[in-house]
């Protein structure tokens, strides 16, 4: 099972770039989709069993360079240790705490991929900003094609 | 170990969706002189953009304003505009919302008892480190956080800001047959709850008693959705007395109003409230939980409020299989509520303590005005207050043995998941 998931909020501006994502996949890929807003406890119920997990986040950088999309990877089969990474991303617990607490636990993904498009407004409000709205886009076109060839290995 | 006589504690804050707060505590001439629990979480205007929306609207806006118990919103909501309309929902209906809550209660309790209280209890930094040494602890509040969750995406849609609730009922309502899985994973989770109970019960307790009037919703069961306002003398008042009753007052400090009784002191809110203002309305299994935790029929010790909420698990699942063995579906998902000129007034126990809610209605059918008194804001003064006692008490600590265990004692309150978690650096002045 593949699962995709945006986290975020969508009335935090930037933050929502996550879920733009999966709103954007919908219709268009045969993995399951989700929301979260990030809390570990849900992500690792979502992911828990799935042979691949892919995580869309907002995050924020220093100096920004909004819609950069950064990508990382990791297998859990094994008892493998997971990233260290800790993406800052606008939530109270971040992605990192959920790895984390996942491994602890067991429930985690064979495999686990995180897509982080840097975003520069985490303000109140809805909408993208321009750079990171365009960055949605290619993100689900690349989601898109990607998850084609992985199911058509199947 | 420092004993100095002057000295500064200041932890500063991350900024964190759900809310910033910081704490500051003065002591001068071996006296704590100042405490201060600095809310300045941004103004979010939420009564403000209620106005001149649909008398429909509250319980999805409302819903938005926390990510933990959005069904303690919608309920509030409701029963305001409900109150507001001249219309009561009962039957049927008024179980489902209370089976709903159940869950909200299940789900938000759990996450504060296993990864967010009881590391601090157990000697771990949080939930991650004590997951790697107690995994099977840990997996069983997961269970029980799940557990919640399931009610929720069945009875709301979704888990997070639930989307079927609406003024006078659901937009939809589930057949007998959706509920039997439900309860089948809510008899696993009286296991867990029960469970919970005897091992919170094991955790050590420091001495410590708050001096607050209580104040809690009674009614005939432990109350959820709805019910009259207690205190702890004993006086009562209904959701429409709540303003004679309360007063909210502006501090520099703090963005969250503090609030007191207009003829008195601080009061608490919460747990240990309700437990305390309604154990003999427990079911009797959460009741024998209670018991076994030795908790007495009154409980003011804020440390022990983790055991209370334990209890408060083992009584929602509890009354989650009733209302489910019980259940029949209503004949309709909701009753109308035509809109209607006037004020109304509605209180629900969220898990973190009494949630107020006001609307005026005009004669357009829009919302006039609005007014929410949300538990953590009704608690801070009394936080304070018990700091400023906690921290006299433990003066001979060093710096981070004292800010750690403040750290805890401002958690006993469950303030919300930003204030709750390990979120605070440490500034030491040294006079």
């Amino acid at each position: 099972m593949t699962i995709v998931l945006g986290v975020g909020n969508d009335f935090r501006r930037d933050d929502g770039a996550g879920p733009a994502v999966v709103a954007a996949l919908r219709g268009r890929v045969a993995a399951t989709l989700a929301v979260s807003d990030g809390e570990p406890a849900r992500l690792i119920d979502l992911w828990a069993g799935a042979d691949l997990a892919i995580v869309v986040d907002a995050v924020r950088c220093d100096p920004p360079d909004p819609g950069r999309v950064h990508e990382l990877g990791a297998e859990f089969g094994g008892g493998a240790a997971g990233p260290a990474t800790r993406p800052v991303t606008d939530h109270g617990l971040g992605l990192g705490d959920a790895v984390a607490l996942g491994l602890a636990v067991d429930r985690m993904p064979a495999r686990l991929r995180v897509l982080a498009i840097e975003g520069v407004d985490f303000g109140f409000g809805r909408g993208l900003t321009p750079r990171v709205a365009a960055a949605v886009g290619g993100v689900a076109d690349r989601l898109v094609a990607a998850l084609a060839r992985t199911s058509s290995t199947h | 170990m420092t004993h100095r006589h002057d000295r500064t504690l200041k932890v500063g804050a991350l900024a964190r969706v759900e809310g910033e707060g910081a704490m500051y505590v003065r002591v001068r001439d071996g006296r704590v002189e100042k405490v201060r629990l600095d809310i300045y979480e941004p103004p979010r205007f939420f009564e403000a953009f209620l106005r001149g929306r649909a008398h429909t609207e509250p319980p999805d806006i409302t819903a938005r304003i926390c990510g933990i118990c959005p069904i303690a919103y919608q309920m509030s909501a409701c029963r305001a505009i409900e109150d507001a309309c001249g219309v009561t929902v009962d039957g049927p209906l008024g179980d489902l919302r209370r089976l709903l809550y159940c869950g909200e209660w299940i789900e938000s309790h759990a996450l504060h008892v296993y990864l967010l209280h009881a590391p601090d209890f157990l000697g771990y930094p949080g939930a991650v480190e004590m997951a790697r040494d107690q995994r099977p602890v840990v997996e069983r509040g997961l269970r029980l956080k799940k557990a919640g969750n399931a009610v929720m995406e069945l009875l709301g849609g979704r888990a997070i800001h639930p989307v079927n609730v609406r003024v006078g009922g659901f937009h939809r309502t589930p057949p007998r047959t959706e509920l039997a899985p439900l309860a089948e994973t809510l008899r696993r989770a009286r296991d867990d709850a029960l469970a919970t109970v005897e091992w919170a019960a094991g955790f050590e307790f420091p001495d410590f008693e708050h001096a607050h009037e209580h104040l809690a919703l009674v009614a005939d069961r432990y109350p959820l959705e709805g019910g009259i306002l207690r205190r702890g003398t004993g006086r009562s008042f209904t959701a429409a007395e709540f303003e004679e009753n309360v007063v909210e007052e502006q501090v520099p400090h703090s963005t969250a109003l503090h609030a007191r009784f207009t003829d008195g002191g601080t009061y608490l809110a919460g747990p240990l409230a309700r437990y305390s203002l309604n154990r003999e309305r427990l079911s009797p299994l959460a009741r024998q939980a209670a018991d076994l935790a030795g908790l007495g029929p009154v409980c003011r010790n804020p440390f022990r409020a983790i055991l209370v909420r334990s209890v408060e698990i083992v009584y929602a699942v509890d009354e989650a299989l009733r209302i489910i063995d019980g259940y029949e579906p209503p004949p309709r998902p909701a009753v109308p509520v035509p809109p209607r000129e006037g004020t109304g007034c509605g209180v629900t126990e969220a898990p973190r303590g009494v949630l107020y809610h006001r609307y005026a209605i005009g004669p357009d059918g829009l919302i006039a005005a609005a007014r929410i008194v949300p538990p953590t804001s009704q608690n801070q003064a009394a936080i304070e207050h018990d700091l400023g006692r906690f921290v006299a008490s433990r003066l001979h600590l060093d710096d981070h043995a004292l800010t750690h265990q403040c750290e805890q004692a401002i958690r006993n309150y469950d303030p919300c998941i930003s204030c709750s978690t390990h979120f605070l650096d440490l500034t030491v002045e040294r006079s």
